[in-house]
Parts: structure tokens; sequence; C-alpha cells
């Protein structure tokens, strides 16, 4: 949470952010067996269909380079295209406005919203919104926000946060999902994923049919024309923006793309990477609001240009990289830690890698300085990554600057205790190993009796909770099992160990 | 009272990009070349306008049928307009639909005249209540994509652009479970960037909203088991014709 009197583009703020219990969550998540294997199931599904989809595009790399380079062109110039952008749109008929923070894209919402007597708002999948916490604050004006996603509507009702950026109940059984449905909706439910989506379809048609405003994200904003484009397959953000009288879209700054033919390559690599689809059902370029009364679609359309501490990430070319991102979600399915964790462990709205670096870099280092800790640095992220974000270098300048104090927000005050202590015990811990190794003799002594450690402490395992000064280590590992004695005692490292030496 | 924070943002990212930019002036002297260097704008529209009212092959039609096959969608080809009439009258039959919502479209019009009914035809100004007891919509498709199967759903006033309908289609394509489109095989481009390049009149202007859609809705948000028809129609046809 930003500070009173931080300047605007210090540090954003990102609605019920709770990543610094990151360390409590993350066991939690492991535990659950059930989530795991919904995750590995679907995860693996996702990857695969996506790779199958990727092999059919020829020149792939072709299309990820200038996916990459249009991306890059916008954010290097994205002063003159913002500018361009409100100019055009204004021309076509849009309403834009400007939100530094969080606090003002809600304030903007909730007054066009109330100025149009709105009692029931319809929302398409928006993790901007979700950014920003307008549920929140939408409810607290006494206006009901109704999600309109099929998975987002489940995690509504469920009063969860969605835990993946495209398949908001990935972590849901479809059994939990018609308990849920009944128990809701007060009547029995259909077993099948067919039925359960009929019910919805259902429910959600009359509340589109009475809302007065609909709330959407947008994928991309193009400068040149003044239009934006949304991306989906459900049907529910073409009903968003056509049924209320009044749409709303809100977008990150960092949306934007300078010209109209920039879309082609983008819209073609975006569904590839997310879902493994050729193309998704819908997209939907708005430019103006409808030009004769008896139209169909929204009389008023505004669009909501949000900050919130993005335009901060531009300071420099590493982490100018995070505002890139289409949040295709590729990087979660191919993540180990976010296929063993799931998306609720970050604590975030952003989960997986992306959320890894976008959450701290958002929120401040102090509010989630755990989360560049949640990868293994495998680099299957930045593999996959569509735009080909450096997500593994970015985590590794973001662990230190967890690990030297946050530079952003002052330098040590603010930084989690828990880290700095974690910090301290591994400084202890590398300490220790140097000198350990430094010498041959030590290096027996230590292997033998580190040996020796690992088979009583697997054999008696309550003892990893006196780890002392290493628990700052040990708490998110296992104990290797023993190998009985050392690799240099053995035949192998005998027949490896140049002629002349002595045994070990 | 609401603040508009536009010359807060505005000035925030350019001392953002000055100082990218300064810090790779000191880094240029040691390291790599910057990857975010990108040559500036042209200030030129990119996209010309595309005449696309050339004659369509029957290899495009066969891609185009192809394509939307693969997304669980159904493409009638047909070669009079009493042909489109009967695949028209076909798909109302087989689904046993009763209210029918047209869109004011003078090809849709023309070829429900000639279907020979069996069922009410409402026009795109019924009130929403009516609108959504109707089980299928027919409207034209502006332009379609031969390599995905898309249809481009365009709405509002066009005048100016070349060829395409003044046309209330958006709640008529959306709103019941089947979908027919009407669809000229001279409207076939071949890429989805053609299509939204040839959306733009001589001027540079856009429709008001331009849908590209492609199959039936879908969802996989359920244990990502495939459902078609969640929120969008179940069904979308395509009446391809072959001789406009
Ligand atoms: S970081 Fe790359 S792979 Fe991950 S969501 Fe963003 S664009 Fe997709």
């Amino acid at each position: 949470m930003s500070p009173p009197d931080a300047k605007p583009n210090e540090t954003g703020y990102i609605h019920h952010l709770h990543a610094d219990q990151f360390d409590d969550l993350v066991p939690q998540a492991l535990a659950n067996v059930e989530l795991r294997g919904a995750l590995a199931k679907a995860t693996n599904t996702i990857r695969n269909r996506r790779a199958i989809a990727l092999e059919e595009i020829d020149d792939l790399q072709e299309l990820r380079s200038r996916a990459k380079s249009i991306k890059t062109e916008a954010l290097a110039h994205l002063d003159d295209h913002l500018e361009t952008f409100e100019r055009q749109a204004t021309a076509n008929g849009i309403h834009v406005h400007w939100a530094a923070d969080a606090e003002s894209a809600s304030a903007i919402v909730l007054d066009i919203a109330i100025k149009n007597k709105t009692r029931l708002a319809v929302k398409a999948k928006s993790m901007v919104s979700e950014e920003i916490g307008l549920n929140d604050a939408l409810i607290d004006a006494g206006i009901v926000p109704v999600e309109t996603d099929l998975g987002e509507w489940i995690v509504q009702l469920a009063e969860e946060p969605p835990s993946h950026i495209l398949a908001p109940a990935i972590h849901k059984r479809r059994r939990e999902i018609r308990d849920l449905l009944a128990r809701v909706l007060g009547r029995p439910m259909p077993d099948d994923a067919a039925g359960l989506t009929e019910v919805a379809r259902h429910e959600l048609r009359a509340r589109f049919a009475q809302a007065e405003l609909g709330i959407s994200g947008a994928n991309f904003l193009v400068a040149e024309t003044g239009s934006f484009l949304l991306i989906e397959n459900e049907g529910n953000i073409r009903l968003t923006t056509s049924l209320p009288r009044v749409h709303v879209a809100v977008a990150g700054i960092e949306k934007i793309v300078p010209r109209l033919k920039d879309l082609g390559p983008l819209v073609r690599i975006i569904t590839r990477s997310a879902t493994g689809q050729a193309i998704s059902c819908y997209q939907t370029l708005v430019t103006k609001p409808k030009t004769s009364p008896e139209d169909d679609g929204p009389e008023e359309i505004h669009l909501v240009l949000l900050d919130n501490g993005r335009s901060k990430l531009l300071e420099d070319d590493l982490t100018a990289e995070t505002l890139r991102c289409i949040r295709c979600s590729a990087c979660l399915n191919v993540c180990p830690v976010y296929r063993q964790i799931g998306g609720h462990a970050y604590g975030s709205v952003y989960p997986g890698p992306i959320g890894a670096i976008f959450t701290p870099q958002i929120a401040g280092m102090h509010a989630a300085s755990q989360l560049p800790g949640a990868s293994s640095l495998c680099g299957a992220c930045r593999e996959v990554c569509p735009v080909d974000i450096d997500i593994p270098g970015v985590l590794l300048h973001l662990r230190h600057r967890a690990a030297e104090g946050d530079q952003s927000t002052g330098n040590h005050p603010e930084a989690d205790p828990r880290t700095t202590e974690k910090t301290q015990s591994m400084r202890r811990g590398f300490r220790f190993w140097r000198w350990a190794m430094g010498s041959s003799r030590r290096f027996q002594v230590f292997g033998a009796v580190g040996r020796l450690l690992a088979t009583v402490i697997r054999q008696v395992p309550s003892l990893t909770k006196y780890a002392g000064p290493l628990a700052g280590w040990t708490d998110g590992r296992t104990v290797p099992r023993s190998p009985g004695r050392s690799f240099r005692s053995g035949k192998m490292a005998r027949r490896l160990r140049p002629e002349g030496q002595g045994r070990a | 009272m609401i603040k508009d924070d536009r010359a807060t943002i505005l000035s925030a990212i350019k001392a953002s990009l000055a100082q990218a930019a300064s810090g790779r002036t000191m880094s240029r002297l040691h390291g790599p070349p910057p990857s975010i260097a990108a040559p500036p704008l042209t200030n030129q529209p990119s996209i010309p306008a595309v005449d696309r009212h050339g004659p369509a092959s029957t290899h495009a039609a066969a891609g185009f049928q192809a394509a939307l096959d693969r997304v669980q969608g159904v493409c009638h080809r047909v070669t009079s307009d009493a042909g489109a009439a009967d695949a028209l009258q076909a798909v109302i039959a087989d689904l046993g639909v009763r209210r029918v919502v047209r869109s004011d479209d003078s090809l849709v019009i023309e070829i429900l005249e000639r279907v020979i009914g069996g069922f009410e035809l409402l026009p795109p100004n019924v009130d929403r209540a009516r609108l959504l007891e109707c089980g299928l919509g027919v409207s034209r498709a502006t332009i379609g994509v031969v390599e995905y199967g898309t249809i481009v759903l365009t709405s509002g006033d066009m005048a100016g652009v070349s060829g395409s309908p003044t046309e209330r289609q958006r709640l008529v394509s959306l709103l019941p479970a089947t979908h027919v489109a009407i669809l000229a095989s001279s409207d076939l481009v071949e890429t989805w960037d053609a299509a939204l390049a040839s959306l733009r009149s001589a001027s540079g202007d856009l429709p008001p909203t331009a849908t590209f859609a492609t199959g039936p809705s879908r969802t996989a948000d359920i244990e990502l088991e495939l459902v078609l028809g969640v929120h969008g129609p179940k069904n979308q046809h395509v009446i391809l014709l072959e001789h406009r």
C-alpha cells in the first residue's frame, strides 16, 4: 500500500494483496492434494494444446519478434501514443479518463456508475479491475457487481479470488462447482460441465438484461484509431459491451499499440500462447458508441487509463520489459512452482512468473518481497513468453533488490523483517559453507557429519523444526536421502582419480 | 470531485523514459546495445483501404468451409438465392425453431422472403424481452476470413465503407442460441489482417463496433472440458453465397 504522500508514480497499490503471507500460503497449498491434482491436469492440458498450436505457425520466431518489437516500440514512446490515443478516441466520442493510482481509477468508475443510477453492473473478466479493487468499491456504494465470465462467476459465488489469469476456476473440481451452485441457487444441479454451463447462461442472461452498466478491461488500445480490442471465447464480453446503456473499460497504460495493423500479429500469437486455439472465438474492436438512436450498443463509452506504478517501471530497460506482457498466461502453465502451489499462494491478483515480477514492482517490494523467490529460475517462462520478457532476469534483479533493501521505498526500514532474517541466515549458511569447503580435511569431516545428520533427521522428521539459525534455508527444503558413504570413497571416484593420488 | 491525473501520468512517463535513456547512454560505453531502443513512429495511416470485391475462387470457399468446420461451425455453400433460402429453411426446421429474428440488411431480407415459413419472423427492433425468446438470428457477415473461418460482424452507420450495409445486427447475432450469417463469396479475404484492413473506409473511418467471430462461443472453465454455447451462440452457421 502506498503511503499517503507517495508520488503517484512511486509505487502503486494492488487490492487484497497478501503476498507477504507467501511463507504461510505455500505449505497450505502444497498440503492440498485435490488442488495439486487439478492444477497438474489443467496446466498439462493447456501446455500441450499450446505446443501443438504453435507448431502450426511456420514463422513462429518471426511472429514473436514482431510481437516483441511492437510492444517495445509502443513503450519507448508511451507518452506520445497515449496522447494520440486520447485525441483519436475523444474524436470518436469515447470519454477518456486518466487514473494515476488504483484509488482514483475506482473513483472514476464509481462516479460514472452513480451518475447513471446504476444498481447492477455486469463485469467481463478484467485483471485490472481486480487490481484496483473495483468490486469492493461498487459494493460499498450499494451497487451490485456481477462477474459474467463463467470461471470468474464461479469464484465470485465461492467468494474466492481467481487463481489463473485465463481459467480463474482452474483449481476447482466439477463436483465442488456443482455443490456450490446447488447451495447458492437453492436447487439441485446437473452433474456435467455442459449442464452447469447451461445453468450459468440462463442465470446470467437475466443479469445482462437488467444491468445499467457494463465494465470490461481491454487487451489492446490502438493509438492510431482510438479504438480498443477485446478478446474472448464465451461471448460475455460481447454482451457486457452491447446490452447496458453505458460501457466502461479500464486498461493499464501499457496496453497501447501504435497502429491498427499491429493487432494482427498480437491477436495471432496471444490465443495460441494462451489456450492453444488458432484464434479465440471473438475479437471485438470498439471504436465509437452507437451512431443512431435505434442502433444496438451503448450510448456512452468510457475508457480509464491506469498508471498505478507502471510508469515507474520504464526507468530501467530491464524492468520495462515487464510492461510488454500481454497476459497470455503461458508462463503460468509451464512454471514448476505455479504448477505445485497454484494461483492463490501468490497472494495477488497476478499469479505465476509474471505475477512474481509484476506484483512487487507495482505494490512495492515491502509488500511482496517473497514473490521473486517463488521461482526455480529454470527459464521455462521466458522460453514460452510470446513477447520474450526476460522473466528470470527481472526476478534476479528483484531478488537483489529484496536482499539489499528496497531502494524504491527508501532504504531498509520497511523491508519485511522475515526477509531480513531469512537473508541473514542464508548469508550465515554460505559463510559456513565456504569455510567448510576450504580444505579437503574439513570437506571430509563435514561430509561425514552431514550424511549422519541427514540419516538421523530423515528418521526423526520433527527435528527439522529445530534448525535454529538455518531455518531460513531448511523451511523451504526437504532433507535429501543420505547416500551412506561419500562419493570420494566409491569405486567410480577411485577410477576417475588421476594415477598417483592416494586414497581419500 | 474526481481529479484527473493526465498531467501527472504523462510527466511521470516522460521522466522515466528520460532516466532509462540516460542509463542507456552510460551503459553503451560498456555493454551491448539497448533492447528498448525503437525506431520513431511514422505518422502515416498504416493500412490502406483494401478493395475486397474481386472474384472469389472456389478454392477460397472450400478453405473457408474447412476452417469453420475445424471450430465446430457449419458452412453451407450455395450457388443461388433460392439455394440459400433452402439452406436456411433446413437449419430452422432441423432445430425446431419457432421464432426467428433478422437484421435489417437488404440481402438478409431478400433471402428470408424466399423461405416458406413455419415460424414467426421478427425485425431487429423488437423489444428485448421478445428478442430473448428468439431461437435463431439471421444477419449479414460483412467479411469472411478464409484462414480461420471467421466472420466479421459490423454494426452501426456504415456509410462510407464501400459495400457494407448499415446494419443492426449486434443483438441478433449474439442473443439467440443459433446464429446464421449470410456471406457473399466476394467478401472473402485470405487473412485476419486483411479483414481488419478492409474495415477501414477510404477516409480511414472504422465502424462503431466490429466483431470477428470464429465458430460457436465456447468455454473450458470447468475442468478444461470444452463446452459450446456459453454466453454467445451455441450453433454458428454460415450460408456462403458463391454466386455473389
Ligand atoms: S509474461 Fe509473457 S508468457 Fe507470461 S503472461 Fe505475460 S506475455 Fe504471457
